[in-house]
């Protein structure tokens, strides 16, 4: 029926009020829970930072701008409903196209490898490969014992304290040198990507071979560079088609550049040889513990010991439903959220006691007793990885009192040598790891005005240095800029 | 402060519209919304409101001037002066380093070129200042006595940082004597939530789609290696989803801020008339900025003779008005490129091609290949990454036709694409307007259209805050564990 001019004003006077009530109802509403700040989030779980901090004031920022983009970016940043949107936003993504399979952060480039061998300071860009030396600091003399400086710290053997330490160390402003990067998923499934990068790994072969140079005659450098998930999981023509670098040639360029001194273990055929057993997570870039365990092997072919076979570890934990960095880069892709992993740890038998140091937010640092395999499943489920070796504490060590030869070794890693360290534990009697992405600054708060690793080596008279790196990040400018003040 | 940023949505725009609903008195709501308007351009800095008040004090001064002047003579002279001063304020703050690094590379000197930085909303603050000043002289418009309320035109939140371009003489009587009427108000917050979501949700989505071709890096050079290797359809992926994102990006701020006028008894001018519908390029830049290319019309082109003059001298206006055009965008080469490059599609349409005998549908093809390329040219501002990516357009790279990265990119956003193309098109509001039709002519239709007209803007403004979240969240995600 055709609605009377009467009929159709008061029709559509009514729409236009309820309308702008809905409207600004609907703004009021939402403006007012932008303003609790209470309920506003500090960190995001799954992103795995500290969110957005309100800006500090100051005129400088007022004049230039950067005070109100900091406090534009703090709002939004910690929107109290952010996490329900951004979860909202992935699930309406999915209608845009026919997503099977998809890349994410895709836009590096692969270099060729070249075959032979090449001039590193070349390639690497400079002419010297000795960079500038760093001024001498007025830094007080490493205490006689124990591994602390600053006051909060216990030399106490390690017990491990649970209560106060939450999982979360202060981010670092180097932590995120090691980064999922590019990402292809399919079915379910997550791979990292890898681009080699022919000046930067000529950079990473320089300092290694600069460290083996320093540590002639006092140490044996191993180098273990842990492979990407994509150059293992899938097969030559997948890798092919997404135009990444063969991980194989990539690992055998690194090694024939190396000095002939530090011993060497390419990895990838080995995973290879077991790319259908559950070795990468689909929902994280790390390998798992059994992934790592067959480059345990591996490297204890080189090493010329015997290696332990999975029977010998008489206590595993399991941690179900985890959904890792994949998961997490991809904007929580609801593919990788039905497959989630689980993570199975190997508790060493020896011991499975460490101490590690925590950053704390004002540049402090605090040593605690923790646990080597840590039971995580209270974590949230985007943290399970950090049931190996703590996490990426700054500087960790263990006295392993089951083996008395007075064997040590160093590990200098990034996250994917957490899931490697537990296999070493029983084969030496002191056992340190540090992450190199913030072990400078560390050494800046214990008081060791010299971070180099040859330093540590001296100090604590390590006799092996495992370098447990990701292929990857072996050829990271970035990472390589920080790495350039320790490989030394 | 963008419009599309939480802070702006739920804070700012809310106080606004609150403060300007409560305060019936004219002359405090002026006060209010110039206060609004500072707060907002200082937003992006306390640095640049001291050039945006000076420029308003020139003007307003300059206007007032020839106003009380009487001989023509002295008029005019005021008046260049004005021009002469604010170009040149323009010129310094926009094209200084454009121009030294010309000169560097030309004689090798200045060896360091200083770094300007380009206040917020210049180009179109200047733009609306000049055509205010030109209007006065030309008596089309009263000088405005008070320097406040010119400063109200000039700083005005809606359009200041973002356009459109708006004449003085047609919101002077809005800023005097508006009022909210509430089929306006209905209007306006339709329209701010369609620019809204147009914005949040299709044109950042576009933008991904570009992103997720050319991938994330950061240095110049890494990124022309990438565009280089880039395949042929990966590129023409990349210069359809530009092409969309460009539009609905810069028709979605349009639509904001008219939406935002209407709400508070602002009337401003239509920016875009569905450009991607044009069937040549004479007709695309009828549609397309609507407000630059008027202003463009009516104090460059005709004053310099339009097209009632000779051939030679015809082109010639078009040459300048063009280039100026490409200036105007930006200070680069490639602006430049692009707007001499719309002169030379303009003169072949005027004098050697007759559009008119080519098949309508080809027409409109071809005029969307043009402007598609055109914003090719317009997109990169590295001559390096430019060339790499024009020559791939064509296969002169050396790269595959096709591959997975790029093919992924298209599966996975095809039906998003194709409905940012219709929205681009007067689909929507054709659809709309047949809804409303039907609602006159059913009881029960009416009721169902309010209930649509209704919740509509409640469920735009969702998807925009899905989308700003979902955006703002950072893909780069590190790991401490």
């Amino acid at each position: 029926m055709r609605p009377t001019k009467q009929e159709f004003q008061r029709i559509r006077l009514r729409t236009i009020h309820i309308k702008t009530l809905l409207f600004l109802g609907f703004l009021v509403i939402m403006g007012f829970i932008g303003l609790l700040w209470f309920a506003r989030p500090k960190t995001s779980e799954l992103e795995k930072r500290d969110l957005t901090k309100f800006p500090s004031f100051s005129l400088k920022g007022v004049w230039d701008g950067s005070f109100f983009s900091g406090v534009e970016t703090w709002y939004a940043d910690t929107y109290p409903l952010r996490e329900g949107l951004i979860d909202a936003n992935t699930k309406m993504e999915q209608l845009y196209g026919f997503k099977t399979e998809q890349i994410i952060n895709n836009g590096e480039k692969a270099d060729a490898i070249p075959t032979g061998t090449v001039d590193l300071e070349a390639l690497a860009g400079r002419g010297t490969t000795e960079p500038a030396s760093e001024p001498a600091t007025d830094s007080p003399a490493p205490p006689a014992t124990g591994e602390s400086g600053g006051t909060t710290v216990s030399t106490e053997p390690a017990e491990p304290v649970t209560t106060e330490y939450n999982g979360h160390g202060a981010a670092d402003e180097n932590h995120d040198l090691e980064k999922a990067g590019s990402i292809y998923i399919a079915d379910g499934a997550g791979y990292g990507l890898y681009y080699f990068s022919e000046s930067n790994s000529a950079r990473y072969c320089l300092l290694v071979n600069k460290l083996a140079k320093n540590l002639a005659g006092k140490a044996q450098v191993y180098s273990i560079l842990c492979p990407i998930s994509a150059g293992i999981m899938l097969s030559q023509e997948d890798q092919e088609k997404i135009g990444i670098s063969d991980e194989y040639a990539a690992a055998e360029w690194f090694y024939r550049n190396m000095d002939a001194s530090v011993k060497t273990t390419n990895v990838v055929p080995t995973l290879k040889a077991h790319n259908d057993e559950y070795i990468f997570f689909r929902t994280d870039h790390h390998w798992t513990a059994l992934g790592a365990y067959y480059a345990y092997r591996e490297w204890c072919k080189v090493k010329g010991v015997t290696p332990h076979e999975l029977s010998f570890f008489e206590k595993t934990y399991e941690f179900d439903g985890f959904l890792g960095t994949f998961y997490s880069n991809s904007n929580k892709d609801p593919s990788l959220a039905a497959n989630p992993d689980t993570v199975k740890a190997y508790v060493p038998n020896g011991t499975n006691k460490m101490n590690m140091f925590v950053a704390n937010n004002d540049g402090t640092f605090t040593e605690y007793g923790w646990r080597i395999v840590n039971d995580v499943s209270n974590y949230n489920k985007t943290q399970l990885y950090a049931a190996f070796a703590g996490g990426d504490q700054a500087y960790n060590y263990v006295h392993n009192e089951a083996v008395t030869d007075g064997s040590s070794v160093l590990i200098v890693k990034d996250s994917y040598g957490n899931a490697f360290i537990p296999y070493l534990i029983d084969h030496y009697e002191y056992i340190y790891w540090i992450d190199f992405r913030n072990y400078k600054k560390w050494c800046g708060w214990a008081g060791y005005p010299d971070p180099s690793i040859s330093n540590l080596v001296e100090r604590k008279n390590i006799q092996d240095v495992i370098l447990c790196q990701n292929i990857s990040i072996a050829g990271s400018s970035s990472a390589l800029d920080v790495m350039e003040s320790i490989y030394k | 402060m963008v419009f599309s940023s939480l802070i702006f949505v739920f804070l700012f725009f809310v106080a606004n519209i609150i403060t300007q609903a409560l305060v019936t008195d004219m002359r405090k709501k002026n006060i209010v919304m110039l206060a609004f308007s500072l707060v907002f351009y200082a937003w992006a800095g306390i640095r640049y409101v001291p050039l945006l008040l000076g420029m308003t004090f020139i003007c307003w001064f300059s206007a007032l001037l020839i106003q009380r002047r009487r001989s023509p003579k002295a008029k005019k002279s005021t008046l260049v002066a004005c021009l002469v001063l604010v170009l040149l304020i323009l010129g310094v703050f926009k094209y200084t380093g454009f121009f030294l690094r010309n000169v560097q590379v030309l004689l090798g000197f200045p060896k360091v070129i200083p770094e300007i930085v380009l206040p917020i909303g210049i180009s179109f603050y200047t733009f609306q200042l000049l055509s205010y000043v030109i209007d006065v002289y030309r008596g089309d418009t009263e000088a405005q006595e008070k320097y406040w309320l010119l400063l109200l035109y000039a700083s005005l939140f809606h359009q200041c940082i973002a356009g459109p371009i708006v004449r003085y003489r047609d919101v002077n009587q809005d800023i005097l004597y508006r009022r909210v009427k509430q089929t306006e108000l209905s209007r306006g917050i339709t329209r701010f939530t369609v620019g809204l979501a147009k914005k949040a949700v299709l044109a950042n989505g576009c933008a991904a789609v570009v992103r997720d071709v050319f991938g994330i890096a950061q240095d110049a050079e890494l990124t022309a290696a990438i565009v280089q290797g880039t395949s042929v359809s990966g590129m023409w992926l990349v210069m359809i989803a530009y092409t969309l994102f460009i539009y609905l990006d810069f028709s979605a701020y349009s639509d904001m801020a008219i939406g935002m006028g209407l709400m508070c008894g602002f009337h401003y001018k239509e920016n875009f008339n569905y450009p991607y519908v044009a069937d040549s390029v004479t007709d695309f830049w009828r549609r397309w900025h609507i407000s630059l290319s008027t202003f463009f019309r009516d104090y460059v082109y005709i004053p310099l003779g339009g097209n009632r003059c000779s051939k030679g001298r015809h082109i010639f206006n078009l040459f300048v008005v063009w280039g100026l055009t490409g200036m105007w965008h930006g200070a680069s080469w490639n602006y430049i490129l692009w707007g001499l490059y719309y002169f030379v599609f303009l003169v072949i349409e005027k004098y050697l091609v007759d559009t008119g005998r080519i098949p309508k549908a080809l027409r409109h093809v071809l005029a969307l290949l043009i402007v598609a390329f055109g914003w090719m040219l317009f997109r990169f501002e590295d001559s390096a990454q430019l060339g790499a990516a024009l020559k791939g357009l064509f296969g002169l790279n050396g790269n595959d036709f096709t591959a997975l990265s790029s093919r992924l990119v298209f599966r996975n956003n095809v039906l998003f694409l194709i409905f940012c193309a219709a929205a681009a098109t007067p689909l929507g509001k054709t659809l709309s307007n047949m809804l409303k039709n039907l609602s006159q002519q059913n009881s029960l239709c009416l009721r169902l259209y309010g209930i649509w007209d209704a919740v509509l803007p409640v469920l735009l403004l969702l998807l925009a805050m899905m989308s700003l979240a979902g955006n703002q969240y950072n893909p780069f995600i590190y790991f401490q564990f």
